[in-house]
């Protein structure tokens, strides 16, 4: 079983106790109204999708029952890290250095 | 419902049997059911953790997966703004009248008593049956003595608590309870 490591609980825990969240760094728009429709669908369903890797949002559901952001790899499924919500997106050097 | 108890004094029937599966003479664990307990759920935004500890005078453990046992109750922290407050059953007003002392903000207790029963694991074999249905570390070395968290028993969501080496409390929601003790039952037979 894959161990993740939960960001507020500082541990590494069994995937069973997580949920998969959606991609992240998704900042809702701060007037929707003011957007077209192709906008508003482009922040409701346009998702990155990239192979390798992922920015995405994490749930330790049976656990802390907190949001995470983390970082995986989409070919390998591997995680690089995990941080919590509010901090900045990492850079690709740190992202370099985690998977060395 | 409620019957008389052997002293006299009534006790709520909590409407879960351990089964005569989980009582074989050759085991390595004894399962009980707790008695009737008083449960709450406690949020406090983390910024007011520490006023509302010095106003309610509950010492809150802030390290999310430690507890705190004072004379009046267990206390869990789940999450850095949710805990669990186990006390006697006839401790409910005290905890109330408590957690009353804290105005200069809003917080949540909820009554969750009768949401959970209660189970403890005791013995050689205890940590063994709980891993029948988690998939935690039960090491000492990652789950210490002290050490409590919401986690995963099969399909069902469970609070562990380790209150000594080879002693489980777990708790679970009521109407998983038969799941729960399905499931212990099966790992017990294949002991
Ligand atoms: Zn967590």
């Amino acid at each position: 079983m894959m161990l993740i490591e939960c960001p507020v609980c500082k541990e590494k825990r069994p995937e069973l106790e997580f949920r998969y969240a959606g991609e992240a760094h998704i900042a809702r728009p701060e007037d929707p109204d003011a957007l077209s429709d192709q906008e508003w669908a482009k922040y409701l369903f346009i998702r990155s999708n990239p192979r390798g890797t992922h920015f995405e949002r994490w749930v330790h559901a049976h656990g802390c029952a907190k949001f995470f952001n983390a970082v995986r790899d989409t070919v390998t499924d591997k995680f690089v890290m995990t941080y919590k919500c509010g901090e900045a997106r990492p850079s690709p050097e740190q992202i370099a250095e985690r998977q060395s | 419902m409620f019957s008389d108890a052997d002293s006299g004094s009534l006790k709520l029937d909590q409407g879960v049997h351990i089964g005569d599966c989980l009582r074989l003479p050759d085991q390595r664990f004894d399962l009980n059911l707790v008695d009737e307990r008083s449960r709450f759920c406690l949020r406090v935004r983390e910024t007011h953790v520490s006023a509302f500890a010095k106003a309610s005078g509950l010492a809150l453990p802030t390290q999310v997966g430690t507890t705190r046992q004072d004379e009046n109750a267990l206390i869990m922290c789940l999450s850095p703004d949710e805990w669990l407050i186990i006390a006697a059953s006839e401790s409910k007003d005290l905890i109330k009248r408590k957690t009353d002392q804290f105005k200069s903000a809003p917080f949540s207790l909820v009554d969750v008593s009768h949401r959970n029963v209660a189970f403890t694991l005791r013995g050689e074999g205890a940590a063994a049956m709980v891993n029948v249905g988690c998939p935690l570390d039960l090491d000492l070395k990652a789950f210490p003595v002290g050490k409590c968290t919401r986690t995963i028993f099969e399909r069902a969501e469970i609070i562990l608590y380790r209150p000594a080496e080879t002693e489980f409390h777990i708790e679970v929601w009521r109407s998983f309870a038969p799941y729960v003790l399905s499931v212990l039952s099966n790992g017990a037979q294949a002991q």
